[in-house]
């Protein structure tokens, strides 16, 4: 027998027992977490098209057995892989689906520059209100986001009409991942050392910095990138109210669809927007590690 | 090796960002609260925002809040929140312990891709949500379909707009946050404790009851902290699906997008920042009073 020994407290039957429920709970969440997508995936391929809007009807297959009129039509054009839907949303919400990616981008490069720089600040450092700082980044986390975006519109009257409040809702939401991310790796190791015996060699502050601190950050930054471009992506409860009808984000274009139009063109936006964040995800996963579980967390 | 006391000063751009972006307008929001209500249908005459400190001064008053909690609809609203938003997060909480445990505790392979699944939900918005409970669950939602092919009868149907299908709703929406904070409260348990525990000929039952439950419970306490917070002001999921009764953030928007009544939705706003703020407050205090000892 090969292998770690297992602990003696996980070998009765009544631990084996519950740990089947939780095999059985967990297929269960992934299956359910799994299912709509690969529903939306599929109904954006089928040529029919569902009789009413998506929010209210949803797939409508009943439709074409139990309603007469609609089995006729729904039949009749009944088939499957057509690109038909896609390319509506393309033509529809393109500059949507481009302004969306903009505001991700612009959004990791702030909280990037901002967020290291004060992360740096915050643990290097002792100085008046520090705790209070730490206290206020985090506290969109716990604040409703219409809260906020009614609060952004009536105190910024002349953001309003530009892109700049969106992006300012975005950056308030995002920036608690890319400091709790950088904050947690420098508390880890003794950078404070790997600094003073830069120092002593005759390194400056700037060379301390290119060459000792940043190297040491650069899997924290690139964990909090990802999650700032994926939470930013499908950012909606601050940028609703903040979009105006120029500037729109993604999310509330796929609002739209749900609202005005059929199950298959709703299918079909969803699908693109699974396809712009799935590889931030991945990515996660694959580089993440600690930064991510702990930055993760409260999420 | 010097230190600069001015290097301090790398922390200035986030503190003006948060003060001008985040700070100010909240506090212009508890400001407006204060000022008698507008908005279309009393004949909207002001700018929005469009007062000195002088005339907030001269008008201001709490018309807001009494007309707030003197109707029962806006106290039904908030009723409505408030149960959602505890039966959400004692529901995420108690479904999310198995992955985390699944996670933490046993190997197999694909592990990292289960994982994978498990957050994509960390970054939809509620509206996506919003939309994959209705193809599942709405009029002619994959499951009443199934159900209808299985046994002639469309049951679940309808289920979606219904309390229990935003429950449902939100709790997938949850599941990643909370499967995460409770995965790394379980990974930095320490299972001798519980080694030590049965050695001593305690049961099961009595090893979960007294010996794991109390050092999670710092991280259950904060994971439906979390949870009520989220389920408290994320509308998308309601915009969506609650067409059969009223929530909080629901009438907020109506109040903006509806009737342009910016300072009465000011004031629903304070109302559910004041709650979701207490509550988050109480939370964290229990959860630090329930440290039995300080974990590494």
């Amino acid at each position: 027998m090969a292998g770690r020994p297992r602990p003696i407290a996980l070998t009765t039957v009544g631990v084996r027992l519950l740990t089947g429920v939780a095999y059985a709970i967990s297929v269960l969440l992934a299956l359910a977490i799994l299912s709509p997508v690969a529903v939306s995936v599929w109904g954006a391929m089928t040529t029919s098209q569902a009789m009413g809007t998506a929010s209210e009807v949803g797939p409508g297959w009943q439709a074409t057995t139990s309603r007469g009129i609609f089995a006729e039509r729904t039949q009749t054009q009944a088939g499957f892989f057509t690109s038909l839907w896609y390319r509506y949303v393309l033509r529809v919400y393109g500059k949507t689906i481009l302004f969306t990616l903009q505001l991700a981008v612009v959004s990791v490069v702030l909280t990037t520059v901002i967020g290291v720089a004060a992360s740096y600040a915050l643990v290097r450092y002792r100085f008046r209100g520090q705790a209070l700082v730490e206290e206020i980044v985090l506290l969109p986390m716990s604040i409703p986001g219409i809260a906020v975006a009614i609060a952004l519109i009536q105190a910024h009257t002349t953001l309003r009409p530009t892109w700049y409040i969106i992006l300012v809702g975005h950056l308030l939401y995002t920036m608690p991942f890319m400091i709790r991310a950088v904050t947690n790796t420098l508390r880890s190791f003794d950078f404070i050392a790997l600094e003073q015996a830069a120092a002593s060699l005759g390194a400056t502050w700037w060379q301390r910095m290119r060459w000792v601190i940043l190297p040491n950050l650069k899997h924290a930054i690139l964990v909090g990138s990802l999650l700032v471009f994926a939470i930013s992506l499908g950012e909606f409860n601050a940028s609703f109210l903040l979009n105006t009808p120029i500037n729109q984000s993604y999310p509330a274009a796929l609002y739209d669809t749900y609202n005005l139009d059929s199950f298959q063109v709703s299918s079909a936006a969803t699908t693109i927007f699974m396809v712009l964040l799935f590889p931030a995800l991945i990515a996660l996963q694959y580089v993440g590690g600690r930064e991510l579980e702990e930055a993760g967390q409260g999420a | 090796m010097r230190t600069r006391a001015s290097g301090a000063l790398l922390v200035l751009p986030l503190v003006v960002f948060l003060s001008v972006f985040l700070l100010y307008p909240l506090c212009y929001l508890a400001a407006n609260s204060l000022v008698p209500g507008g908005g279309v249908l009393e004949g909207r005459t002001k700018q929005v925002g469009g007062w000195s400190a002088g005339q907030w001064l001269q008008t201001v008053t709490v018309e807001n809040y009494v007309k707030l909690f003197g109707d029962g609809y806006y106290l039904s609203s908030l009723l409505h929140s408030v149960v959602l938003s505890l039966a959400v997060a004692v529901g995420s909480v108690s479904l999310c312990i198995a992955p985390a445990w699944v996670l933490v505790r046993t190997q197999f392979p694909g592990k990292r891709l289960f994982r994978a699944v498990l957050t994509i939900p960390m970054a939809f918005s509620g509206v996506i949500v919003g939309f994959m409970i209705v193809i599942m669950l709405g009029r002619w939602g994959v499951i009443p379909a199934v159900l209808h092919w299985l046994t002639g009868e469309a049951y679940l149907s309808m289920t979606a707009y219904t309390l229990s299908g935003l429950v449902i709703a939100y709790v997938y929406f949850e599941i990643p946050r909370a499967t995460l904070t409770l995965e790394a409260a379980i990974r930095k348990f320490d299972f001798d404790l519980d080694a030590a525990a049965r050695s001593l000929g305690a049961t099961l039952w009595q090893r979960l009851w007294y010996v794991l439950v109390p050092l999670l419970l710092p991280a259950i306490i904060s994971t439906v902290a979390l949870a009520f917070a989220v389920s408290m002001g994320s509308f998308g999921v309601a915009l969506i699906i609650a067409k059969k009764f009223n929530l909080l953030p629901v009438d907020i928007f109506l109040e903006i997008t509806g009737y342009a009544n910016f300072e009465f939705a000011s004031a629903l706003c304070v109302v559910m920042l004041a709650v979701t703020l207490t509550t988050n407050l109480y939370l964290r205090r229990l959860g630090e009073r329930h440290y039995v000892f300080k974990q590494r």
